[in-house]
């Protein structure tokens, strides 16, 4: 990033090149819709375009990358009317709250897609960040504005429930 | 990094499938990427010219203030010393620093433009100088005055004249010799032996030849 700071095309290619696959799977994953993924993703690389003169390294490239595509959906859920709050354990074992959008999932994704489909906003972007960008719970806690604790809870109880869709299976 | 993955997690996550973005968006991002680099390049390569081209003139500039000064302290030395000029510009004049006479350039065409020295009371120094020393600016005049006073600090020049007009004075042995001769030729004999014998004092060791003996000895 310091070297497309400094004026090398190429250095950005290589990053975007290294980061395009997960980050895509991140955002679509996030919001299931292939459309608004697309223009989900195209607007971070656009934020890290224009944010290049500012960058400095303070942590791993990867993370400051998850924390504009966390900031932006957060504002997508916001412009949709969508809250992204905390939900216990017993408010997830009930069936998702848009059953068009679970049924969606279910006919294109198997039984582990309903599951990861079926997780808290925040929980199911700690599993993905961990998963596909490979952030530790301290980086998913600073990507996400949240406390280790929290991160860690919220990964916690990911992994628990994918666990369990995938063993029921 | 604490790793939170669990094998069958992660296996039935990589069985979802690993979906790329469309090409097309991958174009457009990296066109972006590109634009925005040349665009910070448009500007970047005019705003280097220009600071080339600024710090051209500034040493121009500076070498052409510079030349006058050099030139004006060169020809100093050469400048006739008027018999009544002012106190106050001999003594400028004395603390101008003399370049070694074997090192001298040869005289520029202003120096034939010199004025002749006739017994009038001196013109100004600028007045002396040529027409462009009178286009300098008074900055510089000033900075010329600070260097003769360094100058005046410094006994150096001022022995160096000393010493020059010494060596002036003294005849050389050749130069006594004719002259003895031609006191000789005058008749003038007192006046040719005390020369005669002042020369052997001062040097001693000189030999004569017989041609000069027959000139300079009193027959």
């Amino acid at each position: 990033m310091l070297a497309y700071r400094d004026g090398n095309a190429g250095a950005f290619e290589t990053l975007y090149t290294r980061h395009r696959g997960r980050l895509y799977r991140f955002v679509l994953r996030s919001v299931k819709a292939r459309g608004v993924a697309e223009e989900l993703f195209q607007e971070v690389w656009m934020r890290v375009i224009e944010a290049r003169e500012r960058y400095a390294p303070q942590a791993r490239f990867t993370t400051w990358l998850y924390t504009i595509a966390h900031n932006l959906l957060t504002d997508h859920w916001r412009k949709k009317g969508l809250t992204l709050v905390e939900l216990d354990e017993d408010v997830h074992a009930a069936a998702p709250d848009d059953p068009a959008r679970s049924a969606e999932a279910r006919q294109a994704l198997s039984r582990f897609a309903a599951a990861l489909d079926a997780l808290p906003p925040l929980q199911r972007q700690a599993f993905l960040m961990h998963e596909e960008g490979g952030l530790s719970i301290a980086e998913i806690a600073a990507a996400t504005g949240a406390n280790e604790e929290a991160a860690k809870s919220r990964l916690r109880y990911a992994m628990a429930r994918l666990k369990s869709a995938v063993d029921d299976g | 990094m604490a790793d939170e993955r669990d094998p069958k997690v992660s296996r039935s996550y990589r069985e979802m499938g690993s979906e790329e973005p469309p090409r097309e968006l991958d174009d457009a991002i990296l066109a972006a990427s590109r634009r925005a680099i040349s665009r910070k390049r448009s500007w970047y390569a005019p705003v280097a010219l220009a600071a080339t081209l600024v710090l051209v003139v500034a040493v121009t500039v500076q070498v052409e203030r510079r030349k006058p000064e050099e030139e004006r302290v060169a020809k100093a030395p050469e400048q006739p010393k008027p018999m009544n000029a002012p106190a106050q510009v001999q003594q400028e004049r004395q603390f101008t620093p003399e370049p070694p006479p074997s090192r001298e350039p040869p005289a520029p065409s202003a120096k034939s433009a010199a004025p002749v020295p006739v017994p009038v009371p001196a013109p100004a120094p600028q007045a002396a100088e040529p027409p462009r020393e009178l286009a300098k600016s008074n900055e510089q005049a000033a900075g010329a005055r600070s260097d003769a006073a360094r100058d005046s600090a410094s006994p150096a020049p001022a022995m160096r004249r000393e010493a020059r007009q010494m060596e002036s004075k003294v005849e050389t042995p050749e130069a006594a010799l004719e002259r003895i001769a031609e006191l000789r030729k005058q008749g003038k004999q007192e006046e040719a032996d005390k020369a005669l014998a002042e020369f052997r004092r001062r040097y001693p060791g000189y030999v004569l030849s017989d041609e000069m003996k027959a000139k300079v000895e009193r027959k």
